[in-house]
């Protein structure tokens, strides 16, 4: 049992964990991070008030916004600016390029969509100068498997070093956690119960405040694993509402296509970034069947042996062809908005426990 | 990435080039799990002759080296054995011995033993088939799973080689870590490097 009581606890050192620990190192506080699941991505949107959707977000995108400022400034974000109400500008990094075949689908959209529709790069947290001791991205392509040079942003990368340097910080790996414990003096959350990931021993740790920043699923099982006598249905779900309303990209639909021209023009190394186009149904004007919008990302390249599998011959003359890159091909995927609603949900299984005896979700 | 995610990949690859990169690196890992002195595991000594031959009829040794070189016969064992499924495995090797059957009826003798102009005009057959199957899938905008032996050992060949340390380096001139990168430049200049 641990006596020492933090200022504040992270739970989690995703992206919103290492920032949590990065403020709070800053702001002196005695921080002890848990180190659990994946980011969440946090929004803001009005919508759901105009349509009478799920219910209405208390925060509005003016008051968040200079929070992005403050975020952006410190990880560095790549992009073009274009003055778009349903794709805010931020202080960008300068844009990777688009190359020669996305260029005419650009200008194709511009020529033919005017003031409606537009394909821009995408806007992306990867480095393309040196910023904040990090260096730029050198196109090399594997960013999944690590980024040896920190150019791609991430905790690891970015805001846990930041949070260490304040000496004020503890990382704890291994660190399972089950639920948080309510003091019901206080009426406050007091801390948080861990099972060590290699001792399986049930550890509790006291703190002040507690952010909770182990990603939407992992961050909803917790709390709906804290029961107390007085909240048996977890912490924070006195609406019932806890777990439910789950959000993801509705993904499918697209086209893809050859692009004629610029065949004797090639993109060189692996760009981590594609192009998007903006959702453009109901910005200006309310389109009579689709409810909200839907946004497209995709590529152009110039497939090289690939394109052999699906077409006829082989041989020498095969081969030698290809050897050369193919002609541009444009791929769009769509991604559409999902909706608040109450029956996308997970809950607790209690039937069953993972490894370290913590109840599951289904 | 899964083996199966990979595999599925392959016969949409000209339209996936990105996600391919990933696949790629899957495939390129197989390679070197081959052994240094070949063992196989799921072709016999006749089936392995066979399934040389065609590959090297695919992509042939010309001023670079060919299928034989890069050992794409034993590249595709090892898919045989470990990521095919039985089902899969049982199309492949049944299409292999078809291809000794037909080289049976029109020559009289085993495919490797033929000439080469008559392989040729076996597999040349066998492509054409397959391009007609596919041209036949387009009109009626459906794709079901492609389970044509030509296909797959077309498939399995240009896999095999292009991922290769020989197709990759000295055929395409790729390197693992570009160079340099620009968003359009002219590829004469880029081929004169």
């Amino acid at each position: 049992m641990a006596t020492k009581i933090y200022d504040a606890i992270v739970v989690g050192s995703g992206i919103t964990g290492g920032w949590a620990a990065k403020e709070l190192g800053e702001k002196g506080l005695q921080t002890l991070v848990l180190e659990a699941g994946r980011p969440i991505d946090p929004d803001a949107d009005y919508a759901n008030l105009r349509e009478g959707i799920g219910v209405d977000w208390p925060v509005r995108y003016q008051e968040i916004a200079p929070w992005y400022d403050h975020v952006e400034d410190f990880i560095g974000v790549s992009g073009q600016a274009e003055g778009l109400s349903q794709l805010p500008d931020g202080k960008f990094l300068p844009p990777m390029e688009l190359n020669c075949a996305e260029v005419v689908v650009k200008d194709a959209i511009a020529k033919y969509f005017p003031g409606e529709r537009l394909m821009t790069i995408g806007r992306t947290a990867i480095l393309t100068q040196r910023h904040n001791g990090r260096a730029p991205c050198h196109y090399c392509g594997p960013c999944a498997r690590g980024c040896i040079t920190r150019s791609y942003f991430s905790s690891l990368n970015s805001t846990l070093p930041a949070a260490l340097a304040t000496g004020k910080v503890t990382v704890r790996p291994h660190s399972v956690v089950h639920s948080l414990m309510f003091d019901s003096k206080t009426r406050k959350v007091s801390g948080v119960r861990i099972i060590d990931g290699q001792t399986r021993q049930a550890v509790e740790f006291r703190g002040r405040i507690v952010f909770l920043c182990a990603s939407a699923l992992e961050s909803a099982r917790i709390l709906l694993n804290s029961v107390t006598p007085e909240f048996p249905n977890g912490l924070a779900n006195s609406s019932g509402e806890l777990g439910h309303n789950l959000m993801d990209h509705c993904m499918g639909g697209g086209a893809s296509g050859r692009i004629p021209g610029n065949e004797d023009h090639v993109a060189l190394g692996n760009r981590p970034n594609g192009i998007y186009v903006p959702r453009f149904r109901n910005v200006k004007q309310k389109h009579p069947l689709v409810l909200r919008g839907y946004g497209f990302q995709g590529s152009a390249s110039r497939p090289k042996w690939e394109r052999g599998v699906e077409m006829r011959g082989f041989g020498a003359n095969f081969k030698h062809m290809l050897s050369r890159p193919g002609p541009w091909r444009m791929s769009f995927y769509g991604f559409g908005e999902c909706l608040p609603n109450h029956d996308n949900f997970i809950t607790i299984d209690k039937e069953k426990v993972d490894a370290w005896g913590v109840p599951v979700i289904k | 990435m899964h083996r199966r995610q990979a595999l599925r990949l392959l016969a949409s690859a000209a339209t996936l080039p990105l996600l391919s990169r990933e696949a790629f690196s899957l495939f390129q890992a197989v390679h070197e799990q081959l052994p240094e002195q070949p063992v196989l595991k799921s072709l016999n000594p006749g089936q392995n002759a066979t399934v040389t031959t065609i590959a090297e009829i695919i992509i042939p040794q010309t001023n670079t080296p060919g299928a034989k070189a890069a050992r794409v016969n034993e590249f595709i064992d090892l898919i045989l054995t470990e990521w095919y499924d039985e089902q899969e495995k049982s199309t492949f090797l049944t299409g292999l011995a078809g291809i000794d059957s037909r080289a049976r009826d029109l020559h009289g003798k085993v495919f490797v033993e033929c000439g080469q102009k008559q392989q040729v005009e076996i597999l040349q057959a066998l492509d054409d088939e397959v391009a007609a199957r596919a041209e036949d899938v387009r009109r009626r905008r459906n794709r079901p799973p492609e389970m044509n032996f030509f296909f797959m050992i077309k498939q399995l060949t240009l896999v095999g080689y292009y991922t290769s340390q020989v197709g990759f380096e000295q055929e395409l001139h790729g390197e693992i870590i570009p160079a340099r990168h620009a968003s359009c430049v002219p590829l004469e200049e880029e081929a004169a490097k």
